[in-house]
C-alpha cells in the first residue's frame, strides 16, 4: 500500500561484493524506511572506487526496484552507526514524500570545460518549475583525466557559470565528489543512467527545507598578507615575494626544504568580512595547498579564486572538534524550535581531515553521529572539497564538512 | 578593505603605531610558523603512531578472524580484505608453489583485483627464485626502488606497482607469498612503503603461519572426528541390528517360553508348574474338600468294535476337548484321561471351584454328551450316554518322578469317585454322601439309599440335577 507520509531510510554496507554490497545497503534502507520495492521516490547512492560502479548499482536496483537514483562516488560513507572510509563503503538512502517535488538535473562534461558546464546545469534548474523555492544538492566529479594524469577540476568556473545564468544563489550545498586518495576515474549515477565527468543537482521542492551547518576547521594563525601574482590556482606572489619562499620564511629552517610537509600544511584563508573584528568562521574561505611548483616558487591550491589583491592569512588546522558537535545540536534545535520534524540529514565531510590522513585523532563525523543519535536518517560522504555559501556566494571549501538538515513543516505530517 | 600590511605612510604621528602594527604582525607571522611546525612535528610523530597502530589493528582483527575462520580460503580471503582496507592497498595476493616448477609461484587467494582479471592471474606462474637468497626474504618496492628484472617481473604478471612480499612458511619452508601493494604513492594519504609496513606484514604472515597450522591440525581433527563419527554410526548401525536380532531372539523365546508355560499349565495347575519351574521339583500337598469327577462312556467297548479306531479317537477327542472347556470354565483341574474315562478334581488350586462347581460341570458334561449322541445315527446312539460319580474328600495332589511329569491325585477319595462313577446309571450324574451334604441346597437330589460298591461296602449314594 502507498504511504501516506514522508519516508526516509538509510542504509549501509562494507561486503566487498559490489552487488551483494549495494543490495544490502538497499534492502536495509527500504526496511528503515518501511517502504516496499518500487515504492521509492528517491534513491541516492554512494560508494567507494573499491566497489565496481555497475555491480554496486546493479545491486542498489534490485533491492529497492523502479526509482530515481542520484548519486556518485566517495572516498568513504556512513549511516547513523556506522562509518569508514578507503574501504568498501557504500550507503543508500531511500525517500518516499508525497508533498515533495523530486527533480534530479544531470549535465555532462565537467571535464571539458567547466564554466560551460556550469551554465548547462543552471539552465535546467532555471526551466524546471518547483513547488516554491527549491531546495538544491549539487554535486560534481573532482576528477579530471582527460589527459591521463590528473588534474582536479576546480569549482570556481564551474561555480561562476552557473552563478552566470542564475544570478544568484538558491538554498544549496554540496560536495566535489572522489572515490579515494588517489583520484583514480569516478562515476555517478543519475535517474536510471551511470555517467563520468558529470555535474548533477538534485532540487526538492515542496513541503521541505534543508539547513545547514559548515563545519570550518582552520582557524587564523598569522597576520594578514596580499596576494600578489597568481596563474590559475597557481599563487606565484605573496607580499611581491615569491610564495613558496614566503612561506618558508615563516615556517623557517626545519620545513624550508621539506616540500611535501609545506604542501600538506599550508593552508590559505581569505576573510571575507571585518578583517580586525572578532574571528568567525562563517566569514573565511579557507584553500588548501595541493602542490609545489618549484619552478615558479608557487603554491598550487586546491581551488583558483584567489586573484592578486587578496588578503590571505596563514590558517592553523584545529584538531579540537568540539565545536562540530556544538553546531550539529544547535542547528536541529533550531530548526525543531521552529516547530519543524527533521526528515533526514547529510553531511559532507572533508576526506584530507578524516583522522588517518590527517594524523587526527577524532572523527568528525563519529562526532556528528553521536549529536545526531537515533533522531532522524543521517548519510555521510567523504569527498574532494564541500560546497556552501559564504557571505552569500557559493564556494568550494576545503578541510571542513557541512551538515545539511532537511526538514518538513510539522503540521504536514 | 584598507590594506592592513600597508606600512609605507610618512605621517610622522602615526610612526609609532605603524611599528607597533608591524612587531605585532611579525610576532603573528613567527608564532604561526612556530605553531605549524608543531603542527608537521606531531603529525609526524603521530604518522609513526598511526602505522603501528594500524598494524596492531590488523592483527587485533585477524587474531579475532583466525578465532573464527577455521576455512582455510575464507581466512586467507578475509585476511587480504583486512590487509587492503586497513593498510590502505590496493590489492593483495597470497601465491603458493606451483607444483610443476621449482621456485615458481602461483596466485590463489587475491583481493581488490577484478574477477576476470583474477582468472587471469591464477594461470601466471612467476619465478621468485631470486627472493630466497637473503635471511630474510621479504621485497620491499616503492618510487625509490632501484630497477630490478624480478620487480618488473611480479609488475609485469601480477599487477603490482609499489609492493611488499612477505613469505608464508610451512613446517619452516617457504610454501607461499603474501604480497599487498598500492598503484601509486600519494603524499601524504598513500605515503611510500617503508619497513613498518613491511614489519607488519611479516607480522600477519607468523600469524598467517600459525593459523595455516591450527587449520591443517584442524583438518586432521576433523578427519578423524569424521572417522570416528563413521565408526560410531557403524557401531550404532551394528548395536541396532544386534538390537534387532536381540529383540526378535527374545519375542522368539518369549513366545517358546510362552508355549512351554501354556504347554506346562495343560499337564500342570499354575501353581504346581510355577513351583516346578522355581524350584525344579514340586511338593505333594494334600487337600481337605477336593471333589473329584469320573466320566465314562456306556459299552464302550462295544463301539470300539463299531467304528475305525482313528473314528474313535477322534470321537473321543472331539468330547474330551468339550469336557475339559467345561470343567476349565467351572475351575477345576483336568487330571488324566484312562480310555474313554475323563478325571478331574475341583478344589486344589487357586481357583475357587466348590464342590457344587464340579456337579454343575458334570451335569453340562452330560447334557452335552447328550445333545451330541442325537446328531448320531440311531445305532450309534446308544453308546454316546455318560455315567459321572462325583464325591468330595481329602486327596493328595502333585507330581512325581523325573521325566514325563504327570500332575495326579491319590487317596481314597479317587477310588470313591470311581466308585460314584461305576455306581450310577446311563445320563446320570451320580453322588457321594460327602458331596451331597456340601450342596444339599443348590441342587436336586434323587436318594438312591445305601447301594454296594466294590472293596467298600455300602454306600449312600444320589442322583443330581439342576433345581
Amino acid at each position: 500500500m502507498t504511504p501516506t507520509e514522508t519516508r526516509f531510510g538509510v542504509g549501509f554496507s562494507e561486503l566487498p561484493n559490489a552487488f551483494q554490497a549495494g543490495f544490502a545497503a538497499g534492502r536495509d534502507a527500504l526496511l528503515q524506511a518501511g517502504l516496499e520495492k518500487d515504492q521509492v521516490q528517491l534513491c541516492m547512492l554512494f560508494c567507494t572506487s573499491r566497489q565496481d560502479a555497475g555491480e554496486f548499482f546493479r545491486g542498489v536496483r534490485e533491492a529497492v526496484g523502479e526509482a530515481r537514483f542520484f548519486g556518485g562516488y566517495a572516498n568513504g560513507a556512513g549511516n547513523n552507526t556506522s562509518m569508514g572510509y578507503d574501504g568498501y563503503q557504500t550507503v543508500v538512502g531511500v525517500m518516499y514524500a508525497p508533498d515533495v517535488q523530486v527533480d534530479i538535473f544531470l549535465q555532462e562534461g565537467i571535464a571539458f570545460n567547466e564554466f560551460e558546464t556550469g551554465k548547462g546545469l543552471a539552465r535546467q534548474i532555471n526551466e524546471a518549475r518547483f513547488k516554491g523555492n527549491p531546495n538544491i544538492i549539487l554535486l560534481f566529479d573532482a576528477v579530471n583525466r582527460l589527459e591521463g594524469s590528473f588534474r582536479m577540476n576546480y569549482g570556481t568556473p564551474f561555480l561562476n557559470g552557473m552563478k552566470e545564468i542564475l544570478g544568484s544563489w538558491p538554498n544549496i550545498a554540496g560536495a566535489r565528489m572522489l572515490g579515494d586518495m588517489k583520484f583514480k576515474p569516478t562515476h555517478q549515477w543519475v535517474n536510471g543512467e551511470m555517467t563520468q565527468n558529470s555535474a548533477l543537482a538534485l532540487c526538492l521542492s515542496g513541503n521541505i527545507r534543508m539547513d545547514y551547518a559548515v563545519m570550518h576547521g582552520c582557524k587564523p594563525a598569522s597576520a594578514y598578507h596580499t596576494v600578489t601574482a597568481t596563474k590559475g590556482a597557481n599563487i606565484l606572489e605573496i607580499d611581491h615575494k615569491p610564495a613558496l619562499e614566503f612561506v618558508r620564511e615563516i615556517l623557517g629552517p626545519d620545513m624550508k626544504d621539506n616540500l611535501k610537509e609545506i604542501k600538506y600544511f599550508v593552508t590559505l584563508g581569505r576573510n571575507i568580512s571585518d578583517p580586525w573584528a572578532e574571528f568567525n568562521p562563517a566569514n573565511y574561505i579557507n584553500r588548501m595547498c595541493v602542490g609545489v611548483d618549484t619552478k615558479s616558487n608557487g603554491l598550487f591550491m586546491a581551488e583558483m579564486d584567489f586573484e592578486p589583491g587578496t588578503q590571505i592569512q596563514l590558517m592553523r588546522r584545529g584538531f579540537q572538534m568540539d565545536y562540530v558537535s556544538d553546531q550539529t545540536t544547535e542547528l536541529i534545535d533550531r530548526v525543531r524550535n521552529e516547530g519543524r520534524k527533521p526528515v533526514f540529514a547529510m553531511y559532507f565531510n572533508c576526506a584530507g581531515r578524516a583522522a588517518s590522513y590527517s594524523d587526527n585523532t577524532d572523527e568528525d563525523m563519529r562526532i556528528v553521529q553521536q549529536a545526531v543519535g537515533d533522531a532522524f536518517p543521517m548519510m555521510g560522504f567523504y569527498e574532494a572539497g564541500e560546497l556552501a555559501k559564504i557571505g552569500g556566494e557559493l564556494q568550494v571549501l576545503d578541510w571542513t564538512g557541512i551538515f545539511c538538515l532537511f526538514s518538513q513543516e510539522a503540521s504536514h505530517d | 578593505m584598507t590594506e592592513p600590511g600597508n606600512h609605507t605612510s610618512t605621517d610622522n604621528r602615526n610612526e609609532p603605531l605603524q611599528r607597533e602594527m608591524l612587531y605585532y604582525k611579525k610576532m603573528a607571522d613567527a608564532v604561526a610558523g612556530y605553531n605549524i611546525r608543531m603542527d608537521s612535528q606531531i603529525s609526524l610523530l603521530k604518522r609513526g603512531l598511526h602505522q603501528k597502530e594500524n598494524g596492531f589493528t590488523i592483527l587485533s582483527l585477524l587474531h579475532g578472524v583466525f578465532g573464527s575462520h577455521i576455512q582455510v580460503d575464507e581466512l586467507l580471503t578475509e585476511t587480504l580484505k583486512l590487509i587492503n582496507t586497513t593498510l590502505k592497498m590496493d590489492r593483495s595476493m597470497i601465491a603458493w608453489q606451483d607444483t610443476e616448477k621449482q621456485g615458481f609461484f602461483l596466485p590463489a587467494q587475491m583481493m581488490g583485483v577484478e574477477m576476470l582479471e583474477a582468472d587471469a592471474l591464477r594461470k601466471k606462474s612467476t619465478d621468485l627464485s631470486g627472493l630466497f637468497n637473503t635471511s630474510t626474504p621479504s621485497l620491499l618496492v616503492n618510487k625509490d626502488s632501484p630497477v630490478d628484472p624480478l620487480i618488473e617481473s611480479i609488475r609485469a604478471n601480477w599487477g603490482f606497482q609499489y609492493f611488499i612480499a612477505v613469505p608464508i612458511r610451512t613446517d619452516k619452508v617457504i610454501s607461499g607469498w603474501m604480497l599487498a601493494g598500492r598503484e601509486k604513492e600519494a603524499w601524504p594519504f598513500y605515503p611510500p612503503l617503508n619497513a613498518g609496513d613491511r614489519d607488519t606484514l611479516f607480522a600477519i604472515a607468523s600469524f598467517m603461519e600459525a593459523a595455516l597450522a591450527n587449520a591443517r591440525l584442524y583438518d586432521k581433527l576433523e578427519k578423524a572426528n569424521q572417522e570416528l563419527e563413521s565408526y560410531n554410526r557403524e557401531l550404532e548401525s551394528r548395536v541396532a541390528e544386534r538390537t534387532r536380532d536381540l529383540q526378535q531372539r527374545n519375542q522368539d523365546l518369549a513366545f517358546e517360553k510362552k508355549r512351554s508355560d501354556d504347554l506346562l499349565l495343560n499337564i500342570l495347575p499354575a501353581e504346581t508348574a510355577e513351583e516346578l519351574k522355581t524350584y525344579g521339583s514340586s511338593k505333594a500337598r494334600m487337600f481337605e474338600q477336593a471333589t473329584v469327577m469320573f466320566t465314562d462312556f456306556v459299552n464302550f467297548t462295544t463301539l470300539s468294535s463299531m467304528i475305525p479306531p482313528e473314528q474313535l479317537v477322534s470321537e473321543l477327542d472331539y468330547c474330551f476337548r468339550h469336557f475339559d472347556e467345561i470343567i476349565t470354565r467351572w475351575g477345576m483341574e483336568k487330571i488324566k484321561t484312562i480310555g474313554d474315562a475323563h478325571m478331574s478334581v475341583g478344589g486344589i488350586t487357586g481357583n475357587t471351584c466348590a464342590p457344587a462347581d464340579v456337579i454343575r460341570a458334570g451335569l453340562e458334561i452330560r447334557d452335552f454328551v447328550s445333545a451330541y449322541s442325537r446328531e448320531k445315527p440311531d445305532h450309534l446312539k446308544p453308546f454316546f450316554n455318560l455315567r459321572v460319580g462325583v464325591h468330595t474328600g481329602i486327596v493328595v495332589a502333585g507330581i512325581v518322578g523325573l521325566k514325563k511329569f504327570s500332575y495326579d491325585i491319590w487317596g481314597d477319595t479317587v477310588n470313591m469317585a470311581a466308585r460314584m462313577q461305576s455306581s450310577s446309571e446311563p445320563g446320570k450324574v451320580n453322588v457321594s454322601e460327602s458331596t451331597y451334604q456340601l450342596t444339599s441346597n443348590d441342587f436336586s437330589f434323587e436318594p438312591r439309599g445305601k447301594i454296594s460298591a466294590k472293596n467298600k461296602g455300602e454306600l449312600l449314594m444320589f442322583f443330581v440335577e439342576n433345581k
